[in-house]
């Protein structure tokens, strides 16, 4: 059992369809703007300082609004106003498919509350995999670090799912890894499916969907494993700066290849509103 | 100096090239050549004689460090500043040794590379 967003829930059980799910997520976005995008509505920012608070966001991993205060761009009373208007503005999911007639408000409580139920016990189930894993210290920390830079990197909640087994590694085709060697050599990739890639990539970027070939998707995934090993580097590593040196991103190596090891490897199925990702951590022998 | 510096931006990642060129283009720098691989930072510096180089320091054909070496050979006065995905000190060490003015450490933090190139072409 794995967790899963709402919409993602009730599409398996059939409850909504696909369609139905995207209008919902679209009209959520349209709904839930981002800070950024409240600055620029209401006139207190341009494209550019909000393209630069962002790309800030990336590297600092920060909030919008500390980093606009920080940078001069924002005072706090306008902060605490786009605050405001950001909260008063959130809709969920199950409201905005009811209000689009996909599923009534009736249906959609006794699927909450199955939902609920099976999160608590998947996310049990999940925590309890994770932490007996040898890995599962790293894997916890990096897990975290993925659901706080992906949404700002690539404008999507992220929520780790499941544990995955090596038999269920063929699907994801597309794979970037990067091996850091040291003492304790590591292995850390990213993999998903090729639309899945495609879509992460034009939201990375800023491009639309014509612009991006499979070895662009391939290229900027092989970079987002880079991002997020400087950042498991820079936290989570014991501090040695001769001891550790990096490898450009592969990706000409299968998942299941990196994770045939289960005792030294560990692949957690993430969840976003572009596709599902694959974030492996390993330990090479 | 022309009123917007020109950079050659050499890394052989796509993706990354493409960030780089918007965020130098908003500082105010202008990309006037790419290159994807150390034999070609070489061979676009020497045709476009740029005011600036970025370079990654991990490339095929050539490596950055080799590259830097092969740069300021022709040209001693060439303004290199490395890209690294790592703090691999050693290597930013020996090639701040070898004559880079300078480093950034990916991700490229848009500010401080600002500062950094703008203290570079001073």
């Amino acid at each position: 059992m794995a967790a899963k967003l709402l919409g993602q829930f009730l599409l398996e059980r059939g409850v909504i369809s696909a369609p139905q799910l995207l209008a919902a997520i679209e009209a959520q976005r349209a709904t839930n703007p981002l800070l950024g995008e409240l600055a620029l509505r209401e006139g207190w920012l341009d494209e550019a300082q909000v393209r630069r608070i962002h790309q800030r966001q990336r590297v600092e991993d920060r909030r919008f609004g500390e980093l606009a205060l920080e940078m001069g761009l924002l005072d706090q009373a306008r902060l605490d106003a786009l605050l405001e208007l950001q909260k008063a503005g959130r809709r969920m999911i199950g409201e905005l498919l009811v209000e689009q007639g996909a599923i009534d408000a009736a249906r959609l409580e006794s699927e909450l509350a199955q939902h609920r139920a099976g999160q608590a016990q998947a996310r049990q189930m999940f925590d309890g995999l994770v932490a007996h894993h040898p890995l599962g210290n790293l894997a916890g920390n990096a897990i975290e670090l993925c659901t706080r830079l992906f949404p700002r990197m690539f404008a999507s909640p992220c929520q780790a799912s499941a544990v995955l087994s090596p038999e269920e590694l063929g699907v994801w085709s597309c794979v970037a890894h990067v091996r850091v060697e040291g003492e304790r050599p590591l292995d850390i990739a990213l993999a998903s499916n090729l639309p899945t890639a495609r879509a992460l990539t034009c939201a990375l970027l800023g491009i639309a969907p014509s612009r991006c070939d499979e070895a662009l998707a391939l290229d900027a995934l092989g970079e987002t494993v880079n991002v997020l090993m400087g950042y498991v580097m820079r936290d989570l590593l014991p501090d040695d700066d001769a001891g550790y040196r990096a490898l450009p991103p592969d990706t000409s190596v299968p998942l299941a290849r990196l994770a045939a090891d289960r005792e030294r490897s560990i692949t957690v199925l993430l969840e976003t509103q572009l596709g599902g990702f694959v974030l492996l951590l390993g330990q090479p022998a | 100096m022309t009123a917007r510096p020109t950079v050659l931006l050499c890394d052989d990642s796509r993706a990354l090239r493409m960030l780089a060129a918007g965020q130098l283009d908003e500082a105010g720098f202008e990309v006037v050549g790419e290159a994807g691989n150390g034999l070609e930072a070489v061979e676009r510096y020497r045709e476009l004689r740029p005011d600036l180089v970025l370079l990654d320091l991990v490339m095929p054909e050539l490596d950055g460090r080799q590259a830097l070496v092969r740069i300021l050979e022709h040209d001693p006065a060439a303004r290199v500043v490395i890209l690294s995905s790592l703090g691999a000190q050693g290597d930013i060490a020996e090639c701040l040794r070898l004559g880079a003015r300078s480093y950034l450490q990916k991700p490229i933090d848009p500010d401080a590379m600002e500062r950094v190139l703008r203290q570079v072409v001073a």
